[in-house]
């Protein structure tokens, strides 16, 4: 039988049996949906925060106090701190060439109030330096005092929105912040910039390192953000890191230094390991899908013995008889991953519409995948009916 | 044409043996029309589809047209089955969802004739058993003659050496199998050899030679 002769006559089977081949195409066609829907999801999430990480820049390092465990890839996961991270430590990694800018955190969180109004949100103590390094500029008013990292100045940055929901439309420039037991006069105010690695940068307070050292009690730093020159080697540099700090710290080397290739890397290697067990998960249901077809195969085979005999007592050889049940479920499953690809994109392409802040897209692996596991399924779980179909003898035609 | 030589056939039936076929001896030429006649479970059934290598033999042997078909393979049968032989069945056997022309076009396209030539071949098959203005229907629209005449039609396609009829007009009133019959008769006119059975006296009787089977045994009047 010809190819495009084969198909004609697999098409009338579909048109006779609507039924049938309406539910089992529903059922392929979400299984691939679902497929392309779960890998594009996990894709698009990794994209979304690599690009958070990527605004970083790959000029600036993050210098962790304590040891990072595990040595490669992985989660970094620390040991207790050995020695703190000092504001001395700070300054002397400065000094290091190559080195623009270094800004010290201690972060903590507090109440922040203004009369009547209060609200709890995350305080930074930095400098001036933080501001550059994390790219925020102030709209109105003026930046950290340059002293922050000597002097525990009582002033302020305020993020906008922290700002809006204290002062409302009222001017906040001079006006003085209660926090938890201290007092801050406000200089200056953030200008409007989304999230960023997590943090609503809208919704903090930004003061003097020194500051914080007496809200929080403590000298040790958080972090240290060291912004470098373009052309430094990063990873020389992170070297003088580690060897400065050891010397400084007895010959304990007891910092981590993340770099946001190195950040990059483990996420992304995280994300991929999602995706692919995601994937694998949707994929069970082209297998339930492939069980259904393989059952209602069989159920098909039975009620057209009549039709199969006709056709052998027609010349048709048994691998032709087999041939028309594979090739029927295969151009189903065709037509239906075909749709579901149709319907994963049309649910993207919504997606898309309605949440502007994450760009939803499909990893080009995902429908090729998706259709060849289908496809395969298809193959496999119709290969028994068709046998079946083939063993058949002639004279079944002959029965009434 | 074709030659058996002491075809024998048991089945199985529990214990027992049955011996459907016992013995059989027959030849047939080109142009021939035989009718089968015989009591219900005397082996008719059996032979014809031995005559149409749908069934195989215990032992003996079957030439169609020099080939000794008992030494084919299944393969090989069903080639001689699409090539050399045309069947017509008491229940029609078409496909339901499939016109007549589509039902009558089958054995080209397991020939793989293509299509241009197929639907000139089968219009003219078509109106040769008076269905040309039936050929877009469907089974379910065709009234109990025409669909054996789609049947014919289908069996005469590809212009067989051979066609074999079981009881073609079991399932139809007198009026329409004796136009059937006379289509057959037609055919025969035309050089076609058939071998048929029957139930019905007045039809066994038209045919040129008068087989009988009486509990596998085959004699000729
Ligand atoms: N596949 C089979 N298995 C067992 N017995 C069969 C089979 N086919 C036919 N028979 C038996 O063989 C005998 C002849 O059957 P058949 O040739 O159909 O008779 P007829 O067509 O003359 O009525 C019957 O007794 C029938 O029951
Ligand atoms: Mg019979």
């Amino acid at each position: 039988m010809k190819t495009s002769d084969l198909l004609q006559f697999t098409l009338t089977v579909f048109v006779r049996h609507r039924w049938r081949t309406a539910m089992l195409s529903t059922c392929v066609a979400l299984g691939v949906a679902a497929v392309v829907l779960l890998t594009s999801l996990g894709e698009s999430a990794r994209r979304y925060v690599a690009k958070e990480f990527a605004m970083l820049g790959s000029d600036m390092l993050i210098v962790l106090p304590g040891k990072k465990q595990t040595s490669g890839g992985g989660i970094p996961m620390y040991a207790s701190t050995v020695r703190d991270l000092t504001l001395e430590d700070a300054a002397a990694i400065k000094q290091l060439p190559g080195v623009t800018a270094v800004a010290p955190i201690i972060a903590g969180s507090a109440n922040v109030a203004f009369g009547a109004r209060n609200r709890d949100c995350i305080v930074i103590g930095s400098t001036r330096e933080f501001l550059t390094v994390r790219q925020l500029s102030i709209a109105s008013g003026q930046s950290l005092p340059a002293d922050a990292d000597s002097i525990g100045r009582p002033v302020a940055l305020i993020g906008s929105e922290l700002k809006t929901s204290l002062f409302g439309e009222q001017n906040a420039l001079g006006k003085m912040l209660d926090v938890d037991n201290y007092r801050y006069q406000v200089i200056g105010i953030l200008a409007e910039r989304g999230e960023s690695l997590g943090l609503d940068m809208r919704n903090m307070l930004i003061i003097p390192v020194r500051s914080s050292e007496a809200l929080f009690s403590s000298e040790a730093l958080f972090r240290m953000l060291v912004d470098s020159h373009p052309q430094t080697d990063k990873a020389q540099l992170k070297n003088a890191i580690y060897q400065l700090v050891k010397q400084r710290h007895q010959g304990e080397e007891d910092i981590t230094i993340i770099t946001q290739q190195s950040v990059m890397q483990a996420f992304n290697s995280i994300m991929l390991t999602l995706t692919a067990v995601v994937g694998l998960l949707a994929s069970v249901s082209l297998v339930i899908a492939g069980i259904l077809i393989m059952n209602l195969s069989l159920i098909s085979v039975q009620q057209r013995r009549a039709e199969i005999g006709l056709l052998k007592v027609l010349g048709a050889h048994a691998d032709l008889v087999a041939r028309l049940f594979v090739t029927e479920s295969l151009l189903l499953v065709g037509i239906a991953g075909l749709l579901g690809l149709g319907l994963s994109s049309l649910i993207i392409w919504l997606a898309n519409q309605w949440v502007p802040i994450i760009t939803f897209v499909t990893p080009w692996w995902s429908p090729i995948i998706a259709m060849l596991l289908a496809l395969l399924t298809a193959w496999l779980f119709s290969y028994m009916p068709a046998r079946r179909a083939a063993a058949i003898a002639p004279v079944e035609a002959l029965r009434p | 044409m074709i030659k058996l030589q002491q075809v024998n056939k048991w089945f199985k039936s529990g214990e027992d043996r049955l011996h459907v076929l016992n013995d059989i001896n027959l030849q047939i030429d080109a142009g021939d029309y035989l009718s089968i006649m015989g009591p219900s479970g005397s082996g008719k059934s059996t032979l014809l589809n031995m005559l149409g290598l749908l069934d195989v033999f215990d032992s003996g042997e079957y030439w169609l047209n020099d080939v000794a078909t008992h030494q084919l393979s299944e393969e090989q049968r069903a080639d001689v089955r699409g090539q050399q032989i045309g069947f017509i069945f008491q229940n029609f056997q078409l496909i339901n969802r499939l016109t007549a022309a589509e039902n009558v076009a089958l054995p080209l396209m397991l020939a793989n004739m293509d299509k241009a030539e197929r639907q000139h071949t089968v219009s003219g098959v078509l109106s040769q058993v008076g269905l040309a203005d039936r050929m877009h229907h469907l089974p379910g629209q065709l009234s109990g003659g025409q669909l054996q005449r789609v049947a014919i039609a289908r069996a005469i396609v590809q212009q067989p050496a051979l066609i074999l009829a079981d009881e073609p007009t079991g399932n139809l009133d007198q009026h329409a199998g004796h136009d059937i019959i006379t289509l057959l008769e037609s055919l025969n006119q035309q050089g076609q050899t058939i071998v048929m059975v029957t139930h019905d006296q007045d039809m066994g009787a038209r045919a040129k030679r008068h087989i009988r089977m009486v509990d596998g045994v085959l004699s000729e009047e």
